[in-house]
């Protein structure tokens, strides 16, 4: 566990993608005992303005947005560092682990472009071609 | 000295600017026995002895560069294969410091883990070695060893 954190803050930026208020919500439901328990985050969390309600959470990560930290504090839950958490849990007993998706960046979308690949084309125009490629692909799906 | 690669011990790195806030201890212990080496005259390491007067600042750069790294001996770059990070890219002082509060714990795991597998220890003790068990094991290191 604790290896497993030491290993991440060797990580690029790219390799440790946020999480968002709702993924955490979604991921933690199922564990036991879970107002106990710290949730790891070796990373960035960000809020989601989508997730209504938000459960007292304590929370460890590298860096918080104002709205997520304020979302946190609100709902009775503690947004911790993560030299905080090394204090509590020195070995990482009674922690959650988490890791924000590696393929939602924008650029992904981009990688393997060819024909008939279905993929995002590098484009810097908005023109009259691609509304209309737009349009096509609009109504060949519709 | 701090450390941040590993392999073959001789991997530093070269950016003095990093330790100075952890290694100010360092700094402090090393420059007393300047002074002292300075006051004593009997010393061999005497700057008067030496005809060189005493350094006014001293030079944190310099001082934190052990011996080995200064004369240019790179093995840590020959054979080695493995592409993963063994220390953050950036030079951030607080990310840094996480690294080393989360490495005491680690290192303490690799010790105890070192010291149970690569040990074989007398059969009396076996019962003793067992009960200890492994911290962080794979499943099938554990098998054979338990």
């Amino acid at each position: 566990m604790i290896q497993a954190i030491l290993h991440r803050l060797f990580l690029s930026k790219t390799n440790r993608p946020p999480i968002s208020l709702s993924r955490i919500v979604k991921e933690t439901e199922k564990v036991e005992d879970l107002s106990s328990k710290v949730v790891v985050q070796v990373g960035t969390i960000t809020d989601d303005v989508r997730q209504q309600e938000i459960p007292k959470l304590s929370i460890a990560a590298l860096r918080f947005t104002k709205g997520a930290r304020e979302r946190i504090l609100k709902a009775g839950g503690e947004a911790l560092t993560l030299d905080q958490l090394a204090l509590r849990s020195p070995t990482g007993s009674n922690t959650v682990l988490l890791r924000g998706k590696r393929n939602t960046r924008e650029a992904v979308k981009h990688f393997g472009m060819g024909p008939h690949k279905h993929k995002k084309p590098y484009t810097t125009s908005k023109g009259r071609k691609v509304r209309l490629s737009q349009l096509t692909k609009f109504i060949v799906t519709h | 000295m701090t450390k941040l690669g590993h392999g073959t011990g001789q991997h530093f790195r070269l950016r003095p600017e990093t330790y100075f806030h952890v290694t100010a201890q360092f700094v402090i212990s090393l420059s007393n026995e300047l002074l002292l080496a300075i006051n004593d005259d009997s010393s061999p390491d005497s700057f008067k002895n030496k005809m060189v007067s005493p350094p006014r600042t001293v030079d944190v750069g310099t001082l934190l560069i052990p011996a080995r790294a200064q004369q240019g001996i790179d093995i840590a770059k020959h054979h080695v294969k493995k592409g993963a990070r063994t220390a953050p890219a950036s030079e951030d002082p607080y990310l840094l410091l996480l690294v080393k509060v989360s490495n005491f714990p680690c290192a303490n795991i690799r010790s105890f883990n070192q010291s149970n597998v690569a040990v074989p220890l007398p059969r009396t003790s076996y019962r003793l070695q067992v009960q200890q068990g492994q911290v962080l094991t794979s499943c099938l290191n554990r098998e054979i060893f338990i």
